[in-house]
C-alpha cells in the first residue's frame, strides 16, 4: 500500500481535530474521571463537529474559500490548542487524565473473560478503521447526496446556483438538496490540507462515529461493572450493519438476502423470480444482472462509507450520553464539560441529517420529561435549575447550526417532504382505509400493518444486527412486567429517545405517500434504526446493570 | 460499590449476541484478506473503478473521459435522455453524469423532477418522451442536428431554449437509458451540431 497526498491530508485533519478538541475540553474545566481512549475519541468527535461549523459558517460567509484560507480556518484553532497542551499545565494530557481520570486506557482486566472480551473489543475497533480507511468513497447516498454537495462547496460555495437552481423550466441538479452539509464539510477539511476535493479524503477518520459511540457507552457503564461496559460496548462494536459489504458466504446467499430480506421482498417473489428464470435464458441473464446490481442498492457497508446516518447517530448519542450524564439524580459521574459536550453534539446532529431537527425536538421533550418523572418531590427547584440550563444548551446548539438554517431557506422544496405529510387527515385515511390495490390483503394491507411487519423482520434479522434489538426488546418487557422500578431511574431518558424515535419513524413512514417496496429496497427501516442504535445498548445495559442506589 | 447483575436470562442472550458476533468478525477476516490480496496495491482511483456499480464501472467512466477531454471546465451541459426503455435507479444517468463531470455544470429540464428521489425519476424521463426530442432510432443515425423546429408544438421548450442562451449552455449530452449499453449511440452536441458520437469502445 502506497502512501498517497490523500493519506498526508487526513492525518494532518485528525491532529487539527485533536488539537481543537482537546481546547475545547479543556476550556469546559473537565473534572470527572476519563480515560485516555476516551479522552482522545471525545476530542477527535469535538474536533470533528467543530471543524464542521466553522467550515459551514466560513462559506457561508465568505463563500468557497482558498484552500490556504480553509487550511488557516482550521489549523488557527488547532495550534491554539497545541499550545494550551505545551504550555498552559492545566491542559497537559497527563494533567487531564491523572488529576482527574484513572491514566489508564482501560481499567485493568482481571478475569480470563474479561481479557477475552477486551481482545474482541480491540479486534472489532481495529476492523472499524479497516473498514473506514479499506475503500474510496463508492456508495449511492455516500457519492451524490454528500460527496457531490462538498465537491460544490469546495468550489462554488453554500447556497449558490448550484443550491438554488432547481426549478423552473431548467436548472441544475442536486439530490436532496436540504440534507445538511455536516458530513461533506468534513470531506472538504481534508480537500483544504491537500489542495483539491476528495470525497474519500476524510474517510479514515469517518471510523470515530462508531468508535466515540462504543467509549462513551464503555464510560458511561463502567461504574456497574466491567462485564457491563466491555459488553455493552461490544453490543454496539459488533453489530453488523457497521460492516457489511458482502456476506463471507458468498454473492449467492448475499443476492438472496439482498433481494429477500434486505430489500423486503417476499422469499416466494424470489423464488418465482429464479423459477421463471428457469424457463428463459435471456431472463435469467436480466435477472441474474438485477440481483447482482442489487447489491449497490442496499446499505450494507455504507455506515462508514460516507453517508450521514452514523455521523448522525454519533452526534445524536453524544448529546444523549453527555446530557444524560447531567440529569439531576443520575447516579453516574459529570461535570461542566459533558455539557459542553452535549451542548456540541446537539449542533452536530443538526448539520448531520434533517432528521437531527426532529431528534432537537425530541431530545427536548425526552429531557424535560426525564427531569420531571425522576425529580421525586422536587419537582419546582430542578425544573427552576434545569429549564435554563438545557434552554441555554439548545439555543447554542442552534446558533452554532444557524448559517446552514440561513441557507436552506432558499433552497427549492424537491423531494419528499416528510413532516407536511403528518396532517390528521393522512393519518385517519391510512389507519381506517387499506391502500389502494392491496384491498384484498385484508389486515395486511393497510398501511400501519405493512410498516409494522417490516420493522420487526428488519430488526431481527442477525445478519443485520446481531441481537441488539431482540435484546433491547426482551429487556423492555421485562422491566415493564417485572422491575418497573429500573424504567424510572437511569435507563428512563434512553428508553424515551429510543420510543420516541422509533415511535417517529413510524408515523412517518405510514403517512409517506412512498411506494413501500422501494423504500425497504433502498435500506429502510434499517438507515434510521442505526440512529437509535446506541441509545438502545445503554439503555439495554442500564437497564439490566443496575446501581442500588438507583433504586432506593 | 455493591451492584445487581442481570437475570441469567439476559446474561445469555447478550452471550449469545457477543458469539454470534463471530460472523461479522468472520466476515471482518475475510474483507481483510480480499483487501489484500487484490486492493492494498491499488490506488484510490484505482480501487474505485473496480467497484460494480453503474457510475464506476468502465463503460461510464470511460464516457465521462471523453465528455472531460471534449468539453471545457468551466462549460454548461444539457443532460436529455432520448430513448430507451429503463426506468430504474440504475440509469439515473444525469445524476451520475452530474457528479462525475463536475465542475462542468450539468443542466436538465424540468430540474425539480431531476433532482427528486428515484420515485421522479419516470415520471421526468416520461417528460422528456413527451417533447419527442428525435425518434428513438434517430440517435443511430449519423448525424441528428438540434433542430429547434422539431419543438414547435411545445411552447416550454421555447423556454428551455432561452434559459440555455442565458445561462450560456452550448453542449448538450443525448443518450439512452440502458444499463446493458451505457451510452451506445451517445451524442455529444455543440451547438446543436454533433461533436463526438457513441460512449462505447467500438465506437470511438
Amino acid at each position: 500500500m502506497s502512501f498517497e497526498p490523500g493519506h498526508a491530508a487526513l492525518l494532518a485533519t485528525a491532529i487539527c481535530f485533536f488539537f481543537i478538541g482537546h481546547i475545547y475540553l479543556c476550556l469546559g474545566r473537565p473534572q470527572r474521571a476519563r480515560s485516555a481512549a476516551e479522552w482522545i475519541l471525545t476530542a477527535l468527535m469535538v474536533g470533528a463537529i467543530w471543524s464542521i461549523v466553522i467550515a459551514i459558517g466560513a462559506v457561508v460567509a465568505f463563500g468557497p474559500l482558498d484552500v490556504w484560507v480553509g487550511r488557516m480556518v482550521i489549523a488557527g484553532p488547532a495550534l491554539a490548542g497545541a499550545l494550551g497542551m505545551a504550555f498552559a499545565p492545566s491542559m497537559r494530557l497527563s494533567h487531564v487524565l491523572n488529576a482527574h481520570g484513572d491514566g489508564l486506557p482501560f481499567p485493568k482486566a482481571t478475569t480470563r473473560l474479561d481479557r477475552y472480551s477486551r481482545l474482541l473489543l480491540i479486534a472489532f475497533g481495529a476492523g472499524v478503521i479497516f473498514t473506514a480507511s479499506a475503500s474510496p468513497v463508492h456508495l449511492f447516498d455516500s457519492v451524490f447526496h454528500f460527496g457531490y454537495k462538498g465537491r460544490v462547496m469546495f468550489t462554488e460555495g453554500i447556497g449558490g446556483a448550484a443550491w438554488t437552481d432547481l426549478d423552473g423550466v431548467l436548472g441544475r441538479i442536486m439530490t436532496h438538496p436540504k440534507y445538511p452539509p455536516g458530513v461533506s464539510a468534513m470531506e472538504v477539511v481534508p480537500s483544504w490540507f491537500l489542495g483539491h476535493f476528495d470525497a474519500s479524503a476524510a474517510r479514515g477518520l469517518l471510523s470515530i462515529f462508531a468508535l466515540a459511540p462504543a467509549i462513551w457507552i464503555f464510560a458511561a457503564l463502567r461504574s456497574r461493572g466491567r462485564l457491563a461496559a466491555t459488553f455493552g460496548a461490544l453490543t454496539w462494536l459488533t453489530v453488523p450493519l457497521l460492516f457489511y459489504l458482502h456476506l463471507p458466504l458468498g454473492q449467492t446467499l448475499h443476492s438472496i438476502y439482498g433481494l429477500g430480506l434486505g430489500s423486503g421482498l417476499s422469499e416466494d417473489i424470489y423464488t418465482k423470480l429464479v423459477f421463471e428464470s428457469s424457463r428463459d435464458p435471456e431472463l435469467t441473464a436480466r435477472n441474474l444482472r438485477n440481483m447482482f446490481l442489487s447489491v449497490w442498492k442496499s446499505p450494507d457497508g455504507g455506515g462508514m462509507d460516507g453517508s450521514a446516518d452514523l455521523p448522525l447517530a454519533a452526534c445524536l448519542f453524544g448529546a444523549l450520553v453527555h446530557l444524560w450524564r447531567v440529569l439531576p439524580g443520575n447516579s453516574v459521574e459529570s461535570d461542566r464539560t459533558d455539557w459542553t459536550i452535549g451542548t456540541l453534539m446537539l449542533a452536530g446532529m443538526l448539520l448531520m441529517k434533517n432528521e437531527g431537527g426532529a431528534y432537537l425536538i425530541l431530545m427536548g421533550i425526552a429531557l424535560l420529561s426525564a427531569v420531571t418523572i425522576t425529580a421525586r418531590g422536587n419537582l419546582g427547584p430542578t425544573l427552576r435549575i434545569m429549564i435554563p440550563r438545557l434552554g441555554a444548551v439548545f439555543t447554542i446548539a442552534i446558533v452554532l447550526a444557524s448559517p446552514w438554517f440561513l441557507v436552506r431557506g432558499s433552497i427549492p422544496e424537491v423531494d419528499e417532504n416528510y413532516p407536511a405529510q403528518l396532517t390528521l387527515e393522512n393519518v385517519v385515511s391510512v389507519v381506517s382505509e387499506p391502500l389502494e390495490g392491496l384491498e384484498s390483503e385484508g389486515a395486511d394491507g393497510y398501511a400501519p400493518v405493512i410498516v409494522a411487519k417490516r420493522f420487526i423482520a428488519a430488526l431481527a434479522n442477525p445478519l443485520k444486527w446481531n441481537l441488539l434489538w431482540v435484546t433491547f426488546t426482551a429487556t423492555l418487557a421485562w422491566c415493564v412486567i417485572c422491575a418497573r422500578k429500573r424504567l424510572v431511574g437511569d435507563a428512563l431518558l434512553p428508553v424515551l429517545i429510543v420510543l420516541l424515535g422509533s415511535g417517529t419513524y413510524f408515523t412517518i413512514l405510514v403517512v409517506a405517500p412512498w411506494d413501500y417496496e422501494a423504500l425497504f429496497r433502498m435500506g429502510i427501516p434499517e438507515r434510521l434504526f442505526i440512529h437509535i442504535a446506541s441509545p438502545a445498548v445503554l439503555a439495554t445495559f442500564v437497564m439490566l446493570w443496575h446501581a442500588p442506589d438507583e433504586l432506593s | 460499590m455493591n451492584y445487581h447483575g442481570p437475570p441469567r436470562f439476559f446474561v445469555f442472550l447478550i452471550g449469545a449476541g457477543v458469539v454470534s458476533a463471530l460472523l461479522p468478525f468472520a466476515n471482518m477476516g475475510h474483507e481483510v484478506g480480499r483487501w489484500w490480496n487484490s486492493r492494498a496495491e491499488l490506488t484510490e482511483a484505482e480501487q474505485y473503478r473496480t467497484y460494480q456499480t453503474p457510475w464506476t464501472n468502465a463503460p461510464f467512466i470511460r464516457f465521462v473521459d471523453r465528455i472531460r477531454e471534449s468539453v471545457p471546465a468551466d462549460a454548461g451541459v444539457l443532460l436529455t435522455p432520448v430513448g430507451g426503455d429503463e426506468r430504474l435507479g440504475r440509469v439515473r444517468w444525469h445524476v451520475f453524469l452530474n457528479e462525475a463531470i463536475y465542475p462542468r455544470q450539468a443542466f436538465v429540464r424540468r430540474p425539480s423532477m431531476a433532482s427528486g428521489t428515484a420515485m421522479s425519476f419516470a415520471p421526468w424521463v416520461d417528460y422528456h418522451t413527451t417533447l419527442a426530442l428525435v425518434e428513438p432510432t434517430a440517435v443511430f443515425q449519423p448525424a441528428v442536428p438540434f433542430d429547434i423546429s422539431l419543438f414547435g408544438e411545445f411552447p416550454e421548450e421555447a423556454s428551455v431554449q432561452e434559459a440555455l442562451v442565458e445561462r450560456g449552455v452550448e453542449w448538450e449530452i443525448r443518450y439512452f437509458l440502458d444499463s446493458n449499453e451505457p451510452f451506445r449511440g451517445a451524442l455529444l452536441l455543440h451547438k446543436g451540431k454533433v461533436f463526438r458520437r457513441g460512449g462505447l469502445a467500438s465506437e470511438l
